[in-house]
């Protein structure tokens, strides 16, 4: 127990009579990239949003470093060290990227209103931007408005966000999604970066980087944990196969 | 086969700023054309120029002979131009049928080939848009597309966010259309497929044209050079 920094235990949310999660266990251990993969709408998404404290579980509980936060709001648990990225950009178009990434790292000391302030007043401020941006290789277009940035600088810079809110834990939804050869490959080295310091739940379609950083992997499918298993066991699994990697891998 | 959409010397702006500065593209009836660059190149940008997405601009596209450059996005639509656009953009406040029906033109796709396609869709037809999953938003706005009957359907990361098996099915309703002679503007990561499934290859880069041919003329050195791959 001591080595899980995420402890999840029978997470259930119904709508109605449609169960999007249905008895979930999963946990995450330090160091370690758990990968959540399954089709389309079986529940990975609002796993994350029940994690987060966006959608409220029905029945279930949530340790944090052994700490119960199945009751604390979703602000709470930000605070206390859980950051998510989105599928669809939660950035401010009308930012620039370093404005974006200013913007959350003065969110996480709860010192917000000092955007008001001009930002090149701060020096330390702007430097651990800077070097975030540059973490996920973006500091050329640093000082362009958000809303400018291709689709692909924008899923980094959401990855930027989650970083300059130096969490206990990552929760990340398709961080690979709309990013070319190069960037695809430049965040699987981040990953293996970040997760020596903190772990990382990794929802991504994207088989091959799936099997390139994950530790362990579980599948879900209509919103039950169908498998757990390393890597090789998911692969050669022929539910999984069935059920969502299909021919491809 | 004559050209069916044409572009000359395509400039673009975003405010003070230049995106495209010499994008030049050919797409003949009935073939898949896939524009390929890495991120920020200006593929979607060129592909907004085409459906009227860009207040600036500079240059030339022709549709059938028809110049597309000042015209409103909703007449090029009508003239047979269909989008799936990046990042999912599903009417939310929609239902799935009202999103399918909003701008569906009669013609071979109709709801019925549509959820034959998707059942998911078909499960969900009542839902709105909002309540979906990142995927089933997907093939919706890959169905709407197809609702309106397009003569040239632009994919703009069409496979993004689909887990593998919904994916291949994809690829399949691609060959389907490519079968039909329907012309298809694609870009997507998979360069494996397009290579599979594409007719003619462009490569962006800074906002040009850098290079075209046959998916087998692509050498490793210029996938490398222009790619990262």
């Amino acid at each position: 127990m001591k080595n899980k920094i995420l402890n999840i235990k029978n997470l259930s949310k119904s709508y109605g009579a449609f169960k999007v999660t249905d008895q979930i266990a999963i946990d995450l251990n330090f160091n370690e990239i758990h990968a959540l993969i399954g089709p389309n709408g079986a529940g990975k998404s609002t796993l994350i949003k029940q994690i987060v404290g966006s959608v409220k579980q029905d029945r279930g509980s949530i340790l944090l470093d052994q700490e119960d936060i199945t009751d604390l709001s979703d602000v709470e648990r930000a605070k206390i060290g859980i950051s998510r990225t989105f599928q669809v950009s939660s950035i401010i178009p009308s930012f620039s990227a370093i404005e974006n990434i200013i913007l959350s790292l003065l969110n996480k000391s709860n010192k917000t209103f000092q955007l008001f302030k001009n930002i090149k007043d701060n020096n330390e401020l702007e430097l651990k931007a800077k070097n975030i941006l540059r973490e996920i290789e973006l500091i050329e277009n640093s000082g362009m408005v958000a809303s400018e940035l291709s689709h692909g600088d924008r899923r980094k810079l959401e990855v930027g966000l989650a970083l300059a809110m130096n969490p206990k834990v990552f929760l990340f939804d398709e961080p690979m999604a709309g990013l070319d050869e190069s960037g695809t490959q430049m965040m699987i080295n981040l990953f293996k970066k970040i997760k020596l310091n903190t772990p990382i739940l990794l929802i991504e379609h994207d088989m091959e980087a799936v099997f390139a950083l994950a530790d362990r992997v579980s599948v879900i499918n209509y919103g039950k944990i169908v498998a757990t298993g390393t890597v090789d066991q998911i692969r050669s699994n022929e539910l999984v196969k069935d059920v969502y990697l299909g021919y491809e891998i | 086969m004559k050209n069916f959409l044409e572009i000359k010397s395509l400039k673009a702006w975003y405010g003070a700023s230049q995106a495209l500065f010499d994008v030049n593209l050919e797409i003949k009836e009935g073939e898949i054309v896939a524009l390929l660059g890495r991120n920020g190149m200006g593929k979607s940008t060129t592909i907004k120029s085409i459906c009227g997405l860009i207040n600036k601009f500079q240059g030339e596209i022709s549709f059938n002979n028809i110049s597309l450059l000042g015209m409103p996005s909703y007449k090029i639509a009508q003239l047979g131009i269909g989008l799936v656009p990046e990042g999912r953009r599903a009417f939310s406040n929609l239902t799935v049928i009202e999103n399918l029906l909003a701008t569906s033109v009669d013609g071979e796709w109709t709801l019925d080939k549509v959820f034959e396609l998707f059942p998911k869709l078909e499960e969900r037809k009542f839902q709105g848009a909002y309540s979906l999953s990142g995927g089933e938003q997907q093939m919706l706005v890959i169905g709407r597309a197809l609702m309106t009957n397009p003569k040239l359907l632009i994919l703009d990361e069409a496979t993004e966010g689909l887990s593998p098996t919904i994916r291949l099915e994809i690829w399949k309703v691609i060959e389907v259309l490519k079968n039909k002679k329907i012309s298809i503007l694609i870009i997507d990561k998979s360069l494996k497929q397009l290579q599979i499934l594409a007719d003619k290859f462009y490569i962006l880069e800074k906002g040009r044209t850098v290079w075209k041919g046959f998916p087998n003329e692509l050498t490793t050195n210029t996938a490398q050079k222009h790619l990262g791959v």
